[in-house]
């Protein structure tokens, strides 16, 4: 069943200038983007920096305006105009920076209780009770209660960021790059368990990344995001055995490979895919520099192949 | 490895290219080597060849080491040591004020400041109740210009009056002004600034070109004009009159700060958690312009306390027969008692400096207690 589908989203910002400040034109952030995500599963959002996936991200959470299309989340339709539907305790999101998105002003038990507090009356010792369960859950000692952001490392940090996130039981978690500024060691921690929260929670995750090697340990589904637009979706085996779009190859091309057997093999590779990738590249956009519109190849793998004659 | 470049240095050229290629496989096999080895040293089974498994019997337990940073504030004695902690074992958060007190402990110049600062008011404030204005401030022709002696403790002025009992009379009213200005002037100005920058865009402009229009108006023209023309003003009325231009300052500077600090994550994050607005700039956005506001806030007490002794000065405060610090600086305006009777004003130029230093170093102790990574106790 698919618990959130984003139906030809489009966020679009004007640029404004001249004299009288007039709309000049429109920067594309997000333009025609269309992901079914099923309920369990985890879909993972890849593409260069501006490519629009924390756009799309934040556009489903609400933080974003959005200039045209539709989010569906459960069935209930998330950007109507005049009253909003409340969906903020089954909607979370994990934030990129681990730094910034914790007050720093604010202790552990203060910040991960926060989301309790706006939804659940509870008593002093039923709160602290549920934010001590959430700091087991996440790994952090019981002692962390009333310490500050700044005790803790870069991974603690991303791990309070996790409990704050599921401390309302959510359906969905957006995960906007949570691991990318975070050192390699513990990029695996975190990624492991909070694939073993997914787990425990049934939790359904969209998961932000510009790292396919993340995403390939991560998602059952990807989608490849270029200026704005899909290029490529389908199940992690899809994107990774068959890539279609150059720029998907390019992009595969470019994971680091440990075996030094193998250098030579992946350098002439990912020579003979960049000279490809400089060749034919612009006849996979059309005039405009767009990716073109999806195509089906297959039941579950779509690209954006050029229309053909 | 240093064998091998000895001897490839050594060899003559025709070797050489041959023995390149040599020393490449042989490195090559060496590499190989080296990486099995790794695979299988430390604990006999091999590693897993996806690098993100192995770690996944990672139990995720919390490391010794990783945050022994202790927090002496939060945690009571002995606390800390006794390892595990259950619900009924928990550490007492500590109040806030609580904190405060224990920073402004901790620095002494602050609790020194503090003491001074206290001991002044409550004495100055303590001994008005006691002492007659108007019996000051009745001109006594028989005791013109007195030095320090028995009976005026610090002397008179040039119409006998006592300066004694004019300092700490001024010293009140000059305290009073400058603390009801700046509670009135900062606490609008923080409302307007906050609301103003976190919610941006057209109510941002709209609320800032007032803010333009105050700043262009001449405020010490406005308010000379205001004395001069009203027939009678006490000291609630002249604060109101200053504060109604001495808050765009604060407004401005708030709003730059709330502007940057709503495009930070965690304001986003509680947006997400489902705080409604006035819960977020309350609970998340204010405490973080605590500092800058309560630097702000003494700053402007102690810039208040100059204002107004300078419109005193210069004669558009209060009259003389309602002294304030002001006042008794104007004395010095004449160079006969600047020169030679330093009485009359040196004890009230003192008192400014002391009060300002004062209000200064309690508020850096302040500020310090509202970030939690600047604390000292």
């Amino acid at each position: 069943m698919t618990l959130l589908e984003i139906k030809d989203l489009k966020v679009h910002y004007p640029i404004k200038g001249g004299f009288f400040n007039t709309v000049k034109d429109y920067v594309k952030a997000v333009d025609g983007v269309s992901i079914n995500i099923p309920e369990g599963t985890s879909y993972g959002l890849v593409g260069e920096s501006g490519s629009g996936k924390t756009t799309t991200g934040k556009a489903v959470m609400g933080l974003n305006h959005i200039t045209g299309g539709d989010i569906l989340f459960d069935g209930r339709k998330l950007n109507t105009s005049g009253r909003k539907v409340d969906v903020r305790d089954d909607i979370q999101m994990i934030f990129q920076d681990p730094y910034s998105s914790l007050n720093a002003r604010k202790r552990v038990i203060d910040i991960v209780a926060e989301p309790i507090r706006n939804y659940h009356k509870q008593s002093k010792n039923e709160l602290m009770e549920a934010v001590l369960d959430l700091l087991d859950r996440v790994g952090l000692p019981r002692d962390a209660l009333y310490k500050y952001p700044h005790e803790f490392s870069g991974g603690q940090r991303q791990r309070i960021g996790v409990a704050r996130a599921i401390a309302l039981n959510p359906k969905l978690i957006i995960a906007d790059e949570p691991v990318s500024a975070l050192d390699v060691s513990v990029q695996a921690q975190v990624l492991n368990f909070m694939q073993e929260i997914q787990r425990d929670m049934n939790l359904t995750m969209m998961f932000i990344a510009h790292d396919l090697g993340v995403v390939r340990h991560m998602c059952q589904h990807i989608g490849i995001m270029y200026q704005g637009r899909l290029v490529e979706e389908g199940t992690a085996e899809d994107i990774f055995s068959n890539p279609q779009h150059i720029y998907t190859k390019r992009l595969i091309a470019a994971i680091p490979d440990t075996n030094v057997d193998r250098i030579e093999r992946n350098l002439e590779m990912r020579q003979t895919v960049k000279t490809e990738y400089d060749q034919n590249f612009s006849d996979y956009l059309d005039d405009g520099g767009r990716a073109f519109p999806l195509q089906s190849i297959s039941e579950t793998h779509r690209v954006a192949l050029p229309v053909k004659g | 490895m240093d064998n091998k470049d000895n001897r490839g240095r050594m060899g003559r050229g025709r070797e050489e290219n041959r023995s390149e290629e040599e020393r490449n496989e042989q490195e090559r096999v060496r590499r190989r080597e080296q990486i099995g080895d790794r695979e299988t040293a430390s604990d006999g089974r091999p590693r897993a060849k996806d690098a993100f498994e192995a770690r996944s019997d990672d139990e995720h337990r919390y490391e010794k080491g990783d945050m022994d940073m202790s927090v002496k504030a939060d945690l009571p004695h002995g606390v800390a040591g006794h390892g595990a902690l259950d619900s009924k074992n928990l550490p007492k958060s500590t109040p806030g004020w609580k904190i405060l007190i224990q920073e402004v402990i901790a620095d002494k110049l602050a609790l020194f400041s503090l003491i001074i600062f206290v001991l002044i008011t409550s004495y100055v404030f303590g001994l008005t109740m006691f002492l007659d204005r108007q019996t000051i401030v009745t001109v006594d022709l028989f005791a013109i210009n007195q030095p320090p002696n028995e009976e005026f403790r610090l002397g008179t002025d040039y119409g006998g009056r006592d300066i004694f009992g004019q300092l700490i009379i001024g010293t009140r009213n000059s305290l009073a002004i400058g603390i009801l200005v700046t509670i009135m002037s900062v606490g609008f100005g923080i409302a307007y600034g906050v609301i103003s920058g976190y919610f941006g865009g057209q109510i941002d402009n709209m609320m800032m070109r007032v803010v333009d229009f105050f700043m262009v108006l001449p405020f010490l023209m406005i308010i000379i004009v205001f004395v001069t023309i009203s027939p009678s003003y006490d000291i609630f009325t002249f604060s109101l009159i200053m504060a109604a231009f001495l808050w765009t300052g604060t407004a401005r500077l708030v709003r730059s700060l709330a502007i940057q600090e709503k495009e930070l994550d965690y304001i986003n994050a509680s947006k997400t958690l489902g705080s409604s607005h006035m819960k977020i700039i309350f609970t998340q956005l204010m405490p973080n312009l605590v500092g800058i506001i309560i630097v702000n806030s003494t700053l402007s007490l102690a810039a208040n306390i100059g204002i107004e002794s300078g419109l005193s000065f210069i004669g558009f405060g209060f009259p003389e027969d309602y002294p304030s610090l002001g006042t008794l600086m104007a004395y010095a305006t004449n160079s006969q008692t600047l020169q030679h009777r330093w009485w009359i004003w040196v004890p009230a130029a003192v008192l400014i400096l002391l009060l300002m230093l004062c209000v200064r170093n309690i508020g850096e102790a302040l500020r310090r207690a509202g970030d939690a990574r600047q604390r000292q106790a």
